[in-house]
Formats: structure tokens, sequence, C-alpha cells
């Protein structure tokens, strides 16, 4: 059977970040990936020199509405996804556009709706302040599906500071009582010096998490790579988050990231502090395969 | 690592241009580097399409960016460019980039139309032939009506088609040149349901040699596909680099790859042509009501669900036939 995802990130000609960090991994897993591109960008920051052009709203309004004309959105998509807009006035597009398809749903219809609410990392921001408020706004519509931010996004959304488990747990029921998005992750949370992924879902109203071996290294993408993956593994658990759909991409995610290290360290001949791009391509297997995912899994 | 840039259109929904080339070289193992030159939300099979080319301004920065963030490339494609203008951008940004890169090799695509129609400007043919005089390009894949406006003569015979293909090594300075549609009638052979995919290489370094001219017959590719070409002409890239230039075997496994790919693209979009509109709707699709709206969604090409198709490295399933002369 055919699996359509529309995929409306960031183009870049260079490197995998964005729709190059998410396309390729879906399409390994059989997807068929409509892509609408929220930037024309040379590269991404992490190469330091940064050009390219931001598409605006109208330019994605009019690639979403010739869509639109060759067939209904709501019945040809499996899922939709969305992240990286490099303005308020896009986002604000997307989610209008969106919207309609969304308006009359019946949970368990209707193409999942995935938002990587893309807002910064690390304490800082890199999208203009505006568009925080354009997502707090939209996830509040509970139209949402699933939503992955990071550590910053989820502290900023709200409005906490993680220092405990208890931060954690607080903060993901209070995410939950605002945005009724019903499963969510976290790709890593600091606590006492160890990383660990966390997620919710409202099917079982608990909060899990799992241990994040650590690498001694940034990847840029990784955030998008495990988006792809994630979206991948909840759809084919019908649209439901359990411990095991994220123990199998949090498993995943930290076997392409060790190859990646594995292979910049054969080539530099010492541990690399930064990997600019994963290189997806050579990956390719890792994306193919299935693997048991064995993971301690605990509570909150 | 072997890396590509792909210069070509991009569709949000659909396979061709980019989209129909850049997922089989990245699963054949190339790291694809895009440069779309337009953004439209479909390509033009539906009636409809929407969106708009990139700005020239735009389209120099990022061929000069590359440059400046030191890519460099094994192979470039180029395919669709919208408009002569961008294709004068693409030819002094690409000789910039060979003059940095001697050993890239280039495929250019001179997409321009199909059978006697020509779906790009007029102006883009003189474009394209202004482009090629700079002797960029080492492969060419144009069809037969691309061959007949970069020669500027139609071809009916076996000598005008000989005479063009000399005239594409000699003022284009071009390896390989792969006429990826040819009508059977050009070369005497009445076979029905047949079409040729003619093959020439004769190297800038040994020009004085005669150039070989080969034949594949294949079975007639159906004229609803869109995106074939541009399928094509990116396996050839991977076939001619992974078999070091041996053109006859690199075009047959594309041939044999290609046969597969769109065996696989019929039977599914019959099948799902018919669970969508009924069984008795099948009439519609022999009465040859393609390329509509309605029926062309079920016949894009099955790029993803054709993977296992891309790396066949066999002899091929196509004998090629020595045109002698």
């Amino acid at each position: 059977m055919h699996r359509n995802l529309l995929s409306i990130l960031s183009h870049v000609c260079h490197g995998y970040v964005g729709n190059r960090a998410c396309v390729f991994p879906l399409q390994c897993c059989g997807w068929d990936v409509d892509t609408v591109h929220t930037t024309n960008y040379l590269n991404h920051p992490g190469h330091g020199t940064f050009q390219g052009e931001k598409n605006d709203g109208r330019t994605i309004s009019t690639i979403i509405e010739g869509l639109k004309k060759l067939f209904d959105l709501r019945e040809y998509y499996n899922v939709v996804l969305v992240g990286y807009c490099p303005s308020a006035e896009v986002m604000t597009a997307v989610y209008e556009e969106l919207e309609p398809i969304y308006k009359t749903k019946d949970r368990k219809e209707g193409p999942v709706f995935v938002v990587d609410p893309v807002l910064g990392d690390n304490g800082r921001l890199y999208v203009p302040e505006e568009v925080v408020q354009v997502h707090i706004d939209f996830l509040k519509r509970g139209l949402v599906d699933l939503t992955t931010p990071n550590q910053f996004e989820m502290e900023l959304l709200t409005d906490t500071k993680f220092l405990s488990w208890n931060d954690v747990k607080s903060a993901c029921y209070k995410f939950y009582d605002t945005y009724k998005v019903p499963d969510f992750v976290i790709l890593s949370v600091l606590i006492d010096e160890q990383m660990y992924s966390v997620g919710f879902s409202a099917s079982t109203e608990t909060v899990f998490y799992v241990p994040i071996q650590e690498i001694r290294c940034r990847f840029s993408g990784c955030g998008d790579i495990f988006t792809a993956l994630l979206t991948n593994e909840f759809y084919s658990n019908g649209r439901v988050l359990s411990p095991q759909v994220l123990t199998l991409v949090v498993d995943k995610l930290h076997r392409i990231l060790l190859t990646s290290f594995r292979e910049e360290r054969a080539r530099l001949g010492r541990d690399p502090d930064v990997i600019h791009d994963i290189n997806l391509v050579r990956l390719r297997d890792l994306f193919e395969r299935s693997f048991g995912g064995d993971l301690e899994v605990k509570y909150l | 690592m072997k890396s590509l840039l792909s210069v070509q259109s991009h569709v949000a929904h659909g396979y061709v241009g980019g989209r129909a080339a850049t997922f089989p070289l990245q699963y054949l193992g190339w790291d694809v580097d895009n440069i779309n030159t337009v953004n439209f939300s479909n390509h033009t099979g539906y009636g409809h399409f929407q969106g708009s080319a990139i700005p020239e301004p735009e389209l120099i920065k990022l061929f000069q960016g590359l440059n400046q963030i030191g890519c460099s490339y094994d192979v470039v494609v180029l395919g669709y460019i919208p408009s002569a203008e961008l294709i004068d951008v693409v030819a002094s940004e690409v000789a910039a980039l060979k003059k940095s890169n001697p050993s890239t090799r280039y495929v250019c695509d001179t997409v321009m139309g199909d059978q006697g129609h020509l779906y790009v400007n007029n102006s883009c043919v003189d474009a394209y032939r202004k482009l090629l005089s700079t002797k960029i390009a080492d492969v060419i894949t144009p069809n037969q009506f691309e061959l007949e406006l970069l020669y500027g003569k139609p071809i009916d015979s076996e000598k005008l088609l000989r005479d063009a293909i000399a005239y594409m090594h000699d003022t284009y300075g071009v390896d390989h040149v792969v006429i990826s549609s040819l009508d059977a009638s050009v070369l005497n052979l009445q076979e029905l349901q047949l079409i040729c995919c003619a093959v020439s290489s004769r190297f800038k370094e040994r020009s004085q040699e005669q150039s070989q001219l080969q034949v594949f017959l294949v079975p007639e590719i159906k004229s609803y596909f869109t995106g074939v070409g541009d399928l094509f002409t990116a396996l050839l890239a991977d076939k001619l680099f992974t078999n070091n230039g041996n053109l006859v075997l690199a075009v047959n496994q594309v041939l044999t790859i290609m046969s597969n790919v769109l065996k696989l693209t019929h039977q599914l979009g019959i099948k799902e042509f018919t669970q969508h509109y009924g069984e008795d709707s099948c009439e519609r699709l022999a009465e040859g009501r393609m390329n509509d709206g309605e029926s062309m969604r079920f016949f894009e090409l099955r790029i993803i669900q054709a993977r296992e198709f891309y790396d066949y490295s066999g002899a091929g399933e196509f004998s090629a036939i020595e045109i002698s002369n």
C-alpha cells in the first residue's frame, strides 16, 4: 500500500538539514514524499557562511494551492509534516493553508499532523520572536497529532526550566493541558549529566523516557532525521506513541550518529567535535533495516 | 564518495526533473546537491500548475556560493531550465565551475520538447546551442526532436542522423551522444511498436577516430509517462561513471532499468486507477484519455517503489545493432 506524505520544511542546495535530511530516510522507508520548501538556501548556518533566500508566504500558499487543485489533501496524504519556517509570515501561510484540512477533523481520519516546532536550541532562538507566538496559537487549536520540541523549545513553550525530573514531568503535563497535542517527544533532555529522550502519550497519560548513549559531538540535521524516523514509526504503530516506538527510533538514530561519527573520525584521524552533514546517502542500509531497540524504558 | 550536482526543476508533487533524478541517484550512493531551476506545485502533465522560476541573480548566487564553500563534483547533470536567460546564466556559471574543477563530467539534457512540440520558449534553442558551443558538455541526451533543434534540420534518414551526431561531436565537443528516442523509420526499420535509442561515442582526445553509431531497439514507451527522460539521464550519469565511460553497456543497463520501472509504473497505475474509478474505468484508459489531470496522478513514475531496480549491473537485456557506414 502506498504511503503519501507532505513535508513542508527548509531546502538547502548542499548539506543535510530540513527537507534534505527528512526526505531521503522517509523514501528509503517506502514513503512517497511531496515537498514544499520554506527556504531556498545554499547551505545551513553550520557551515559558517550562509546564503540563499527565504521563500515568502505567498510562494508557499501558491504551491499548496496548486496541490489542492490536484487532489483532496485530506484524502491523499497519510501524513503532513511541518518543520522549519523562516518567518511568522510563512508559518502563518502554512497553517492557514493546512487548517481547512483539519477543521472537521475526526482524530482517526485525515492525515496525521506532525509539527516540529523549530524555534531554537541551546538557549538561543533561531527564528524571529513572532514565530514563537504563531506556533503557540496554532498548537492550541488541537489539530496537531505529534510534535517534537527539543528541550529549549519545550521550556519555552511551557515557560519552565528543566532542573530535575519533576520539572520535566510537570512541563509535559502542562504542555498537554495547554496545547492538547496527544503525543510528543523531547528528543534529548539533560538531567544529572545524562541525556534522555522523553515521550508523552495521552493514550496512557504517561511520561516515559529512555537513556541516550551520548556521543560527544554536535550533529547538524539530527533533529530533522529524528522527526522523520519518529513519524514513520508513529504512523506504523497506528498513530500512537508508545515506549516501543520511542526506543526503536532512539536506537536507530544512535546507530546513524555513531556510524557517522566513526566515519568522520577515520577521515580526520581524531574525534570530530561537530559534524555539519551526516552523510545520509551512505547510511541507506540503516534506514532500510529494523533494529530491536533494546533500551530500558522508565516511567515518570 | 561520489558527488553530483543536479540542476533541474523542482515540483512539490510528482516525479519529474530533480524529483525523478535525485532519489535514484542517492539510492545508488551519490551525494546529490540540488539547484532548483523552478519551484512548481506539479508538472505540466496535469494541465495546470502553480509556482515560479528562480530569479537570475539567485541562480548566480547559488552557483557561486557552492564554489565558495568548496563544493566540487564528479558529475554535474543539467536538466530543465525554463528560459534563455537562465540557460545563459547556467552556461557562464558552469564554465567557471569547470575551470576550477576540470575533471568534472557534465551531462546535459537539453530539455526543449518532444515529437515536434516545443515546451520552452523558442529562444531557448539558441541559448542551448550557445551553451553547447562552449564545449562544456561531455554527454548529451536529446530526443530526436531536440537533436533536430540543435542541428537545425529535420532528420529523416540515416545519413542525416549520422551528420547530426557528427556535428554534436565536432561542434559541441561532446564525447557521448545518446538519442534517447528516435523514430524507427529514420533507420528504415519497419518494426512496429519499437523505438530506437541511438548512441555514439567519440572522445575529444581521439577526435580523428570515426565514431560508431549503435542502435538499441526497445518496446515503445507509452507517452503518458512524464519524467522518463529525466530518470533516463540520471541513471545514465551513474552507469557511465560506474562503467568507466563504456557507453553501450551503460545505455543497455539504463534501458533495462527503465523498462522495469515503466512496467511497474504501468501495472500499479492501472491497478490503482481501477480501484479508484471502478473496474469498467479501464475503457477510459484504452480510449487514450491519458494525460488529463484525473488519470495523471495514477501514472507518476514509481520512483520509490522501483528502488530495487536501480543498482542493476548486468549486461543489459537489449542488444545493440551496429549501423555501419
